[in-house]
């Protein structure tokens, strides 16, 4: 599938990748730099983070996806992302309700434009 | 937009996103919202493709089989083969929701402006709700997810942990 490609990865992860020295041997405090031509991953939170099992760490997942590939459908009309304001209780309660919704779809017909790096270890920062 | 919060008058409800009468809020409200919770949507920022639409589902045509070509010979009659189509359907999924209440005087009265901030925190989590659901949706009419979307590739790096 052509790309450009991006990666998406929980915060944990990115921190851990971060931390990465050059060498695994002792004495190297070289950061790990990323390889030439490999955009910066976007990095959210909102990633399921598994629960550490036994001797292992938390895991959770990296995403990476061609985004041209991947349609996100946003409603409008009616049903469209909306801010309300009610002022209808100002008068008994002295209240003002602010209403925010969001509408969305999202699908591709091309499911292979994804992989999902399953189990990668996320762990705490200490 | 907080001018036009402020403009509803008392005892009234007004959507505030939508033209509907004269004289009304400007129609570049309609986005107000989507701009606002799109920084904290990393899917968004990722530059997935965004379509706009009125309806509860988008259909495309979608390519499944292909047209069979082969060698044959001179005067040799040639198979006809035909592609075969499927369709591929995108729907909206559940509204995501959330309301505020607020006393009249604090908003009225508040320094600094509690309008401003309430509106704020509603697209910070707006806009988180909905990557956590393009993310990794599971509820039942909401968005599938990009981690559940059947077919996708999987690797597992369970032995590197």
């Amino acid at each position: 599938m052509p790309g450009p490609y991006v990666a998406i990865m929980h915060s944990r992860v990115d921190t851990a990748l971060s931390l990465l020295k050059e060498f695994t041997t002792a004495g190297s405090n070289v950061p790990l730099a990323r390889p030439a031509g490999v955009p910066a991953p976007f990095v959210t939170s909102q990633l399921p983070l598994a629960a550490a099992k036994e001797s292992k760490p938390p895991a959770s997942d990296i995403l990476v996806y061609a985004p041209q590939r991947v349609t996100v459908l946003r409603r409008v009309g009616v049903d469209a992302a909306q801010v309300l304001v009610d002022r209808s209780e100002e008068f008994s309660k002295d209240s003002v309700l602010i209403k925010g919704r969001v509408r969305a779809g999202q699908g591709t017909p091309y499911p292979q434009a994804i992989v999902r790096l399953k189990n990668v270890a996320s762990p705490p920062v200490e | 937009m907080l001018d036009a919060m402020r403009g509803v008058p008392a005892g009234e409800e007004r959507d505030l996103t939508r033209v509907t009468a004269v004289p009304v809020e400007p129609q570049e409200l309609s986005t107000y919202l989507w701009d606002l919770l799109r920084p904290f949507t990393v899917v968004l920022q990722s530059g997935v493709r965004t379509i706009d639409t009125q309806r509860k589902s988008v259909k495309w045509p979608q390519l499944t089989g292909d047209i069979t070509a082969d060698y044959y010979d001179e005067l040799k009659p040639i198979t006809e083969s035909d592609p075969t189509f499927g369709e591929f359907e995108l729907p909206v999924a559940k509204a995501i929701k959330a309301l505020v209440r607020a006393s009249a005087e604090a908003l009225e009265d508040s320094d600094p402006d509690l309008l401003t901030v309430v509106t704020q925190n509603l697209g910070v989590i707006l806009g988180l709700k909905l990557d956590a659901e393009l993310l990794a949706g599971k509820t039942s009419g909401g968005i599938t997810g990009l981690l559940n979307i059947a077919g996708i590739q999987e690797v597992d790096m369970n032995s590197n942990r």
